[in-house]
């Protein structure tokens, strides 16, 4: 009898952690607004919202000038194409800065594919250089970049 | 040595045969393919190579099998034969049914217009390929079927009253294997066959697709084909069953088992991909009917066989159950079903909880990187997880603790059992383990706190941990206050069971004997009423032949006074010989040199007697064996299981 109603109270509190959940995704909606530029985290986490909103044009704009950048519609084919955002996002880390170089650390954020993946984390860098006072991306984790850019990394 | 001799001769007679049949397969082949152009010889000398080397071999050890036959005839009964002979009528068989597959199945997708790489077996083949290795293993069936029949025959006494040449038993176990890999091989065709009707039905949602008849010519075929295989193999099976031997065999109580386990683990498997794509769309997602049909259509599609499959089984199941008259037993695999049951749902359960939980607290910590997308996908596929796995565990884990509950020798049974043990031993050591580790992260991360060293997501890290104490403690203090529980009541009910069951000792004037005997009796089960007789003193009296069970030392046992002798044969109760050492007498297999070893397993042997257990000696499992079993059997149906969803995910 005393295991039953503990049973019970188990499923209670199952039922609490559903309704928790569900009431956070319904109504939080953190670290989804643009924020000012002028860091390497800002860059890469205004790149990464951009590509979120499909606003390819904007985040085209944080990448870094160099031989191999592709164009501005090789990088919208390869986002339409892989379409990262509908299964991935990433938290950004702290910045480690270098005279004109910066490496970030990033995490990517994968979600479930099914009901029995429960998606994964994995820790990874992003690296910037200052172009012209600005912070501009040389190199991010797939799926948000394609490692076909940028033979060599511009310098 | 005989057996070892046995498998060598069937095994190499079995290899060299099949390598005999399919080279011939293959010349003839190669000889009536009059459309090819090219790269002949190297066929007919690869088909000719086979013959060559294989018939010899086959010739020589199907002689040596055949030869021992007529020196022992008692060979014909043994069990390496006929498996040989089964494995082989098997091995004949279902290359006859896959190429009669083949012809159906492009005869229906030429007739419906396909193109011939739409066929999903015997693509590539012709008629002719598919008729000679029809013919060809069907005529060598025959064959085997005519050696098995001699072979039963050997085996059956006949009229005249003289004894059979041998025992039917292997060959009876053997059969009854064969036939049931037969249903299971219908069965697979079968199931197959519905699923592609059901993807044809549902691709009729989709968008335009030129080959949305291959799934109707396939499941036509493997339908069609499959449904009379089976209705043959399981009537076949099913009027087997008025040998009520063939009705109790184990064998079939785990087959069914084991059908019910992948119908109901692939239905709910499917079930969480439907519940995880229906979920994405109401979280959000936007996409068509039409789209959302076609990246279902497989798990939908294998929905309604796959439950047919659990719910036809689950009756034959159930009238088995109503039948098998042996209580024990009859719980004893229904337990050890509805247990795996439960133990994976709990898993499930457990997992889908710790992921709903990751999925809160990074919310709660800002919720960085979990975007739109991400967060409904984790999220779906939690609840999701969540919505297969707790109906799969609460179900059947309170009908077991229902039936442990209950007072009487069912519930009794049920609260010992081994694996009602087992679970919630495994269910504890994981929840130990993972209050540990838990714990001992969580303090890890509040002491570097404190002692200043603050790492970067170190809120998120402390939430995280204290989530995974909370789930891990709830796992462990609900499975350690049932296992508390359960054992509060057995102790008990079996305090009132040793109370019910006396046990004399006859004491041979040698205290050396019943002082240690008497004294690990009492250390085992103290509520045994233990009672000394001294076997000089004349028989014992009336009121001690009540006695569940009297022991006594070997020596008397073997050259009893006369009056005793006379009063062990009419004693009602057991009779426990404990084989000391003793001048001119050797125990084989026992070691008498040591009296409390001995007498500790004479305590025992009571204490298993006053409990209703078959006491030592009797041959039974070992625990680790079913242990290993179960795990192996739960390894296999996971993989089983992905395997049929990946399958259908292709």
């Amino acid at each position: 009898m005393k295991n039953d109603r503990f049973l019970f109270g188990i499923l209670i509190f199952i039922g609490v952690l559903v309704v928790t959940a569900l009431v956070l995704f319904a109504t939080g909606r953190s670290g989804q607004d643009y924020v000012a530029d002028g860091s390497p985290e800002a860059a890469v986490h205004n790149y990464i919202l951009a590509l979120t909103r499909e606003d390819y044009e904007r985040a085209y704009g944080y990448l870094a000038a160099g031989e191999g950048k592709p164009s501005s519609v090789e990088f919208r084919t390869f986002f339409i194409r892989v379409d990262p955002h509908q299964n991935a996002g990433l938290r950004v880390g702290e910045a480690e800065m270098i005279e004109d170089e910066a490496v970030v650390d990033v995490t990517v954020v994968q979600g479930s594919s099914g009901p029995f993946d429960p998606g994964f984390d994995h820790p990874d860098t992003a690296v910037l250089q200052l172009e012209a006072g600005e912070w501009k991306i040389v190199m991010m984790p797939y799926p948000f970049w394609d490692f076909g850019w940028y033979a060599e990394l511009p310098r | 040595m005989r057996t070892i001799r046995r498998l060598y001769i069937y095994l190499v007679t079995a290899i060299s045969l099949e390598v005999v049949l399919w080279g011939v397969i293959n010349l003839l082949r190669a000889m009536l393919d009059t459309g090819r152009v090219g790269g002949g010889a190297s066929q007919l000398a690869g088909a000719l190579a086979t013959i060559i080397v294989g018939l010899p071999v086959f010739l020589l050890h199907w002689w040596l099998a055949q030869r021992r036959i007529d020196r022992q005839p008692d060979e014909r009964g043994s069990g390496v034969r006929a498996i040989f002979l089964y494995g082989l009528l098997l091995g004949l068989l279902l290359p006859v049914f896959q190429n009669a597959l083949a012809v159906l199945n492009r005869f229906l997708v030429d007739l419906i217009g396909l193109q011939a790489e739409q066929v999903m077996v015997g693509f590539g083949q012709t008629l002719i390929d598919n008729g000679i290795a029809v013919l060809m293993n069907a005529g060598l069936a025959v064959y085997i079927l005519t050696v098995l029949r001699a072979d039963w025959r050997a085996g059956i006494p006949d009229p005249d009253g003289d004894r059979p040449v041998h025992s039917l038993e292997n060959l009876v176990t053997v059969r009854r294997v064969f036939r049931y890999a037969l249903v299971a091989y219908a069965l697979g065709l079968l199931v197959v066959g519905v699923q592609q009707l059901g993807r044809f039905v549902l691709e009729g949602f989709g968008p335009p697709n030129i080959n949305a008849l291959a799934p109707l010519a396939n499941g036509l075929s493997l339908g069609v084909f499959g449904a009379v295989l089976w209705w043959s193999a399981w009537r076949t099976v099913q009027e087997s069953l008025e040998n009520e031997e063939e009705g109790l065999s184990l064998f079939r109580q785990v087959f069914l088992y084991l059908l019910l386990l992948v119908g109901l683990g692939t239905v709910l498997a499917v079930s969480g991909e439907i519940i995880y794509a229906t979920l994405q769309v109401l979280l959000g997602r936007r996409v068509s009917l039409s789209d959302w049909m076609v990246e279902n259509t497989s798990s939908l599609a294998a929905l309604l066989p796959f439950a047919g499959l659990w719910f036809y089984f689950a009756r034959v199941v159930r009238t088995d159950r109503e039948e098998i008259p042996e209580a024990p037993r009859r719980e004893s695999l229904w337990r050890l079903y509805r247990s795996i049951l439960a133990f994976v749902g709990l898993i499930v359960s457990f997992t889908a909880l710790q992921s709903l939980g990751d999925f809160i607290v990074a919310y709660l910590t800002g919720g960085q990187g979990l975007t739109g997308p991400v967060a409904r996908n984790r999220l779906a596929g939690s609840l999701a997880a969540l919505a297969v796995g707790l109906p799969l565990w609460i179900r059947p884990w309170l009908e077991l603790n229902t039936q442990a509950l209950a007072g009487g020798e069912a519930g009794e049974r049920a609260r010992r059992s081994l694996v009602r043990k087992a679970y919630l031993y495994l269910a504890v050591f994981v929840g130990v383990v993972g209050v540990m580790v838990s714990a001992g992260g969580l303090i890890f991360q509040l002491l570097s706190q404190v002692l200043g060293e603050q790492p970067p997501d170190s809120g998120e890290a402390i939430a995280g941990m204290g989530k995974n104490l909370v789930l891990f403690g709830l796992l462990l203090v609900y499975h350690w206050g049932v296992l508390r529980a359960d054992g509060r009541q057995s102790a008990q009910a079996l305090a009132e069971k040793h109370s019910l069951f006396p046990v004399l000792v006859l004491d041979p004037g040698n205290e050396a004997f019943t002082g240690p005997v008497v004294a690990a009796i009492r250390e085992e089960a103290e509520e045994i009423p233990v009672a000394v007789h001294f076997a000089g003193g004349g028989i014992p009296g009336a009121d001690l032949t009540s006695a569940g069970a009297v022991v006594l030392p070997a020596a008397m046992a073997a050259n009893p006074p006369e009056a005793l002798r006379i009063w062990l044969k009419e004693f009602p109760g057991t009779r426990i010989v404990v084989p000391m050492r003793s001048p001119g007498w050797v125990w084989v297999d026992t070691d008498p040199s040591s009296l409390p070893k001995l007498a500790k397993q004479v305590a025992e042997t009571v204490r298993k007697l006053a409990e209703g257990e078959a006491p030592e000696g009797e041959a039974r499992l070992s625990p680790w064996v079913i242990a290993v079993g179960v795990i192996a059997g739960l390894i296999g149906l996971s993989i089983l299981i992905s395997a049929i969803v990946n399958l259908l995910r292709m």
